[in-house]
This record gives structure tokens, C-alpha cells and sequence, in this order.
């Protein structure tokens, strides 16, 4: 008798519930969960986020909300944004990874885990309801009794599905999680949690909040917090949009105002979502192809957005916090945004000279001058950063400095004596005399 | 800032340096057997970026010789009336500032010469420099840098309180930083010296080359790496970026059997000596090498034997 060929490969349900949950915040969880409702949006109304910086007159989500209710012992995250039709319910929405392509173009859904992985993260009781024009479901999934039933049968099943007879009210989804994890519940209680939260999607969904989208958390509206860029007739941000393959990249960087006290860096978007927030590493060449990162590069705004109708084809992580560094496309990114920032850092470096002059680099006049303009409303035209320094360079040579110093009384007596054009002179005529004397002397005539 | 003063075209002119001008040379005789052998180069729809000077001696020589009529100089001292007023021909565009604000305009569909002729010693902006430049132009590109390889210490680093060890050990640190990442071993005090440092130079410069272009999935074949000395000693190293078939093609080609073309890491001694009229006349008809009738190194005379064909021959014009 042959023995039994077969090795174990199957995967078990503790790694989806226990494991890789681990990597993931609790913010992150929620935004995983946000994620799901911002794609039912772009689905149903055709909103492409990107030309909020692309054309600064997006098509405008209207009527899109989502609301994130954060209680002692339930969170729950409720949207209008069309709901979840059976068919996808059924077929892959609580499958574990995306056996065939996300049906959402240009969305936020890549790998077919985030919104699994958030349920597991954040409880053990997850009710998901949902409602379109025409239908309705509901399912519950107990996830400790899920895990019980071993790792032959990883279904769920309808609590409730059927058809609307009439128009519904409400077409959305609802997700209800219960029984928190108790570093959850560690989290929800600590005062700065929704202040945080409310931050992070402030920044991560910043580009939907412009185009319309309405975001709370506890009923406490998100507000987009978007950089801004200095410009003005002698500074214009460095702006670049190309293709690679079927990716749209569009790359600006610029100097932020001086009453900025935010220290910037990069900010990298994919699909209108935040990935990487004001990052200073080597993720984003600094220490590579530009300096390393140093408080004089503060005011360094560089913005990178990427979008693809082909969520596949972007450089993000399943978490969606970073980016693949070794994604052929990022790296042509990283290429270009080498380029275009130099010459940011080249202006920004000027503005700590070595020596301290008395009224500061023609760099720092400039600066106090721009006005600063919000990223949507930079010129829509390509450009590298420019900063024309002649003009203040030139005024600040004609400018007059005051030298100060002193000398004993009885010196500046012995001097007034001696030179008869001194004789009834001020101390500082005394001093204005022996400058232009020693000029002469030392430098000869003009 | 990437071109710092004292710029050396303000001690002299930049033309009558005999070995600076056999390097110029040089360049033109590689791009032109390249230009001649590889149908798919060329040559003449290309644009020139370069650091020309008010003497815009490399422009001339690129315009004359290649036919090359797409013209940037990049200029990073404020003299841009005099820079204008001394360009040769119309069709040359000024960039004024330094070629790290021209890099993100620069034209990215048509392939470029670009010779990064710096005149001060390989810091972390020139490698910026080289490296933007790697990241941006088309493939079918060459791409030359020239460095100062002297011995010296960085301004910053040259302060009274160190002695001449001390601050060899300190530019050696400071290179094994700016330029670790492109070395397999840290800098030690015998890369600096004078024989050495333009080696150590040209190894960072090819590897950063090398690495840029792969990023991109591109080639680099070096085609240039000499040294030399009309004053301060200079290391110049280049080629040519491209893509495999690119780099198939000029390895075929006769470019090669130029005998100062080489893949090596070290670079080639193209220094000549200055001669008079005399000594080069008789340099010339006894080119097979018979006993010298003047003092004159061996080695030099060994070198313009090599490069004859390159040495300007100067004569003063009343104009």
C-alpha cells in the first residue's frame, strides 16, 4: 500500500484572525473600512479625485457621507454611497484575496484583504448590512465561532437577502463591529484617539474631502488638510505630469510659507488616497539621490500622485501606508522626483548662509514676499521650480548697511586733530571718514 | 551650488591649454567614429548641453565637427550680458544658474551630449548633478564629467587647528559619507593622493552612472576615463547611455580600436607636455621613437606620440 502523498499546504484561519492583523493600527483598520465606502463612491459617480490638482475643477461627489460612530464597546462605520450589490456579496467582497480583477476602476480596493483583515482586527462580532436600488442583505459573521468550524469551510452566509418591493431610503452600507479587541478598546478610550483619527483622515482622504466627500468621526466633520506652495512672479513650483504605461503621475514640489511651522517632505497619493505623509526618508531618495533630510528642508513640499483605472498597477502596500520602493514604476517616480526637487533644496539651503548678513539672503526676501497658494490652485502648466534671486540680489547691493563700533575718546580727538577736513566733525562722520579712506587706500578709485 | 568661483577661465584662457584641448578632441573623435559606424545614432539631431564659458570653446568644436546646431550652455556665475555677448552663434540657448535648476526643463525626448565640465573636485552636489542626469536623458545619450583631482582638502575642512594629516583623515571620512554608497570599502588616506584620486573620483562617478542606469533598465558603456594636467590634474570619465541594442551596436563599432578608449577603471594618462615649434616638428617626423635630441620626459614624449593628431598647435593672429 502506497502511503498518503499529500503534504499540508492549506492555510489556517488563526493566520487571517491572529497574524497578520498584527502589522496594522487601529486607524489604519478604520481607514481600511473607510476605503470600502470611498470606493462604492467612485464607483457609482464616476468622480476622479486626481483632477482636483490635475484641473482644480473635479466632478464633485454629491450627497456622499460616511460616518464613523466610535462607542465604548461598538464602532460602526455608515455610508450612503450606494451600497453593495448581492452579486458582489456573494461572489467576492468577503472572499479572502481578489481572484479576479477589482472591479472598482480607479477605486481603492486592491487586494481583496483590507476590509477582512480590518473585522479581525478590530472584533469578534462584525454585522455588515447593505442596501442598493434594488436590493438588500445583511450578514453576520461570529468570528470566534467562524474559527471554531476549522479550516475545511471558510464560507459566511446571509442573515437576510432579498429584493426591495419599493425604493429604498437608504442605499448604503452599515458595518457594526462588536466584542473589541481589548488593545481596541484601550485605544477608543484615550482622549486624543478621535483627534488623531480625525487628523489622519483629514490628510489620507484630503483630495475626496475637496471633491465633496463628507467624512465624521463621532459626528465631528473631517476638514482636508491639503499643504500649500508659495508662488509669486519670482517663484514658480516645479510641476510635472507623465505617463508610465497606463499610470498617470503627476509630481510638484515647492517652498511652504514662512509662517508655516509644519515640517514638510514628500506626500504620496495613490488613487486620491494618502500613502505616505510628509515623509523624510530614504523611501522618498532622501539620503539617496537628494541630502539627507534636515530642518533647514522644512519648507521642501514635494506631492506625488499616482492613478491608475487599474488598482493592480500602483505602487501601494496592503496596508496602504508606504509605497513598493522597488515598483519599477515608483522607482521612475523617485527618478523624476529627484530632479524636480534639487533646485527646491538648492533655494532652501540658500537661505542659511554661512555668514550672517545683516538684512538676510536675497532667498529669505523672496519668500516673505510669495503668497502662499493651495496645491489645487498652483498653475496648471508644467514648469520647474524657478525663483528669479537677480532682482533682490541687485537692490540688496545698493542697500546701506550700518557699521558700529567704538573707540577710546582720546584716539578720536588725536584724529580730529590731525585731519583738518575732521576738525569740527561727529564721531560718526569720524567713522563714515575712515571707511572711505581706508576703501580708497586699500581699493583704489572706482 | 554646483559651480563655485574662482572659475579657471578667469586665470586663463580656456582654449590654450594644450591637454584640456586634446581631451576636447578626444570627445569629438569618439562621438564622431560613433556617429559614423552606427547608423541608428545620430549624431547631428542631438542637443549639446555643456558649461561653455565666455570662451565657448567646446560649442564651437561640437557645432564644427558634429554639426550639432541644438545648443545649451549652462552657466552658473552671474555674468549672463557677458555670456551673451561672447556666444558664438545664435542658435546657442544661456541657462543661467547652476545645471541642477536646468535639469528638470531639460528636453527629455531628444537624445543629448552632455559634458558636466566641472572645474572644482567631486563633492555630493556634483554627484546630484550626475545622477539627475543619469535619471532623465533619453537613451542613446552620452554623458561626460570632468572633476578636479588634485590634491586638496575641502574648503570647509581646511582649517588651521588640523594638521596636513588630520585633515586628509577628515576629507577621507567625508568621502567614505558623500561617497560610501558607491565604494566597496571606505575611503582610506592612499585614494587621495595624486596618483590615486583621480581613480577613486572616476569610480564613483562610473558607478553612479552604472546605477541610475540600471534603475531605468538601461546600459552604460564607458567610452572615456583619462587623466591629465595643464595646471591642476583632471579626471574626466564618460559614455554612453543606452538601451542593450544601443550598447551592442557601439561595441561593434570601431570606436574601440581608438587606443584611449577603454572600459577600465583606471584612468589613462592623455597628459602632453607643452612643446615648442621646434620640438614638435621634430616630435612629428620621429614618431617611431629614436633617442630624444632635448631634455624632455620620456613619458611625455611617449604620450604625444600617442596623441599628435590631437595637439593644438597655437600662433599668434593679429586680428
Amino acid at each position: 500500500m502506497t502511503p498518503d502523498q499529500t503534504v499540508l499546504g492549506r492555510p489556517s484561519k488563526s493566520f487571517f484572525v491572529d497574524v497578520i492583523t498584527r502589522d496594522l493600527t487601529v486607524e489604519e483598520a478604520l481607514c481600511d473600512l473607510l476605503d470600502n465606502s470611498l470606493d462604492e463612491a467612485v464607483e457609482r459617480q464616476r468622480v476622479n479625485v486626481m483632477t482636483v490638482l490635475a484641473s482644480g475643477r473635479p466632478r464633485r461627489f454629491v450627497d456622499a457621507q460616511v460616518r464613523v460612530t466610535l462607542r465604548e464597546q461598538e464602532i460602526r462605520i455608515e455610508d450612503n454611497c450606494g451600497g453593495i450589490s448581492v452579486n458582489q456579496a456573494r461572489t467576492s467582497v468577503f472572499r479572502f484575496g481578489n481572484p479576479n480583477a477589482p472591479s472598482v476602476k480607479g477605486g481603492l480596493s486592491v487586494y481583496g484583504i483590507g476590509m477582512k483583515r480590518a473585522f479581525f482586527k478590530l472584533g469578534r462580532y462584525v454585522v455588515v448590512e447593505s442596501s442598493t436600488d434594488t436590493e438588500h442583505f445583511r450578514v453576520e459573521i461570529d468570528v470566534n465561532e467562524w474559527k471554531e468550524r476549522g479550516d475545511e469551510d471558510w464560507d459566511f452566509a446571509f442573515a437576510e437577502v432579498g429584493h426591495h418591493r419599493k425604493e429604498p431610503k437608504w442605499k448604503g452600507t452599515r458595518i457594526t463591529i462588536s466584542r473589541l479587541g481589548p488593545t481596541v478598546i484601550g485605544r477608543l478610550s484615550s482622549v486624543s484617539f478621535v483627534k488623531d483619527l480625525l487628523a489622519r483622515i483629514s490628510s489620507s482622504y484630503a483630495l475626496f474631502l475637496e471633491a465633496g466627500m463628507a467624512i465624521s468621526v463621532n459626528d465631528e466633520p473631517a476638514v482636508s488638510v491639503l499643504p500649500v506652495m508659495l508662488a509669486a512672479n519670482e517663484m514658480t513650483p516645479a510641476r510635472r505630469r507623465f505617463a508610465v504605461g497606463d499610470v498617470d503621475v503627476l509630481i510638484m514640489a515647492g517652498v511652504s510659507p514662512r509662517s508655516d511651522k509644519r515640517r514638510h517632505g514628500w506626500y504620496v497619493f495613490c488613487n486620491g488616497r494618502m500613502v505616505l505623509d510628509a515623509d523624510q526618508t530614504e523611501v522618498t531618495g532622501w539620503g539617496l539621490g537628494l541630502p539627507k533630510w534636515h530642518t533647514k528642508f522644512g519648507h521642501f513640499v514635494g506631492m506625488v500622485y499616482f492613478r491608475s483605472e487599474d488598482v493592480r498597477n500602483l505602487p501601494w502596500r496592503t496596508t496602504k501606508q508606504g509605497v513598493v520602493v522597488e515598483s519599477h514604476l515608483y522607482q521612475a517616480a523617485l527618478a523624476e522626483m529627484q530632479v524636480q526637487a534639487r533646485p527646491v533644496l538648492d533655494f532652501l539651503t540658500g537661505l542659511y548662509p554661512g555668514e550672517v548678513t545683516e538684512d538676510g539672503p536675497a532667498e529669505r526676501e523672496v519668500m516673505t514676499r510669495a503668497a502662499p497658494v493651495s496645491l489645487k490652485h498652483v498653475a496648471r502648466r508644467e514648469s520647474s521650480f524657478k525663483v528669479d534671486l537677480e532682482q533682490q540680489r541687485q537692490t540688496a547691493l545698493d542697500r546701506t548697511v550700518t557699521i558700529q563700533y567704538s573707540r577710546k575718546v582720546k584716539d578720536i580727538e588725536r584724529l580730529k586733530a590731525c585731519v583738518p577736513a575732521l576738525r569740527r566733525a561727529a564721531a560718526k562722520r569720524v567713522g563714515e571718514y575712515a571707511f572711505d579712506y581706508l576703501l580708497k587706500q586699500e581699493c583704489g578709485d572706482r | 551650488m554646483s559651480q563655485a568661483l574662482p572659475r579657471s577661465y578667469t586665470k586663463f584662457d580656456y582654449a590654450l591649454r594644450p591637454s584640456k584641448q586634446v581631451e576636447r578632441k578626444l570627445i569629438i573623435e569618439i562621438l564622431h567614429t560613433l556617429n559614423q559606424d552606427v547608423s541608428e545614432l545620430k549624431l547631428r539631431e542631438y542637443q549639446y548641453v555643456g558649461f561653455g564659458s565666455p570662451y565657448y570653446t567646446d560649442f564651437i568644436l561640437f557645432h564644427k565637427y558634429l554639426y550639432i546646431t541644438r545648443m545649451v550652455c549652462v552657466e552658473g556665475t552671474p555674468i549672463p550680458k557677458r555670456m551673451a555677448f561672447n556666444k558664438p552663434y545664435e542658435f546657442i540657448k544661456l541657462w543661467m544658474g547652476p545645471f541642477s535648476g536646468y535639469l528638470p526643463s531639460v528636453d527629455r525626448e531628444t537624445p543629448a551630449i552632455v559634458w558636466l565640465d566641472y572645474d572644482t573636485q567631486l563633492s555630493r552636489d556634483h554627484l546630484s548633478d550626475i545622477e539627475g542626469a543619469c535619471n532623465v536623458l533619453p537613451p542613446g545619450s552620452f554623458l561626460f564629467v570632468t572633476v578636479d583631482a588634485d590634491v586638496r582638502v575641502p574648503d570647509d575642512l581646511d582649517v588651521p587647528e588640523r594638521s596636513d594629516d588630520q585633515k586628509t583623515d577628515d576629507t577621507a571620512e567625508r568621502y567614505s559619507e558623500e561617497f560610501g554608497r558607491y565604494l566597496s570599502r571606505p575611503v582610506a588616506r592612499r585614494d587621495l593622493t595624486y596618483a590615486n584620486r583621480p581613480l577613486l573620483f572616476a569610480t564613483v562617478c562610473a558607478a553612479a552612472v552604472r546605477e541610475c542606469c540600471q534603475r531605468r533598465s538601461l546600459g552604460y558603456q564607458q567610452l572615456l576615463n583619462v587623466r591629465y594636467a595643464d595646471g591642476a590634474q583632471m579626471v574626466s570619465i564618460g559614455g554612453l547611455i543606452g538601451t542593450k541594442e544601443q550598447l551592442e551596436a557601439a561595441r561593434r563599432s570601431s570606436v574601440h580600436a581608438l587606443h584611449f578608449v577603454g572600459p577600465g577603471p583606471t584612468p589613462l594618462s592623455i597628459a602632453v607636455p607643452p612643446l615648442t615649434v621646434r620640438e614638435r616638428l621634430w616630435l612629428e617626423q620621429h614618431l617611431e621613437g629614436p633617442e630624444l635630441e632635448f631634455e624632455l620626459d620620456e613619458a611625455m614624449a611617449e604620450s604625444f606620440r600617442k596623441l599628435y593628431r590631437y595637439y593644438p598647435v597655437y600662433n599668434e593672429a593679429l586680428l
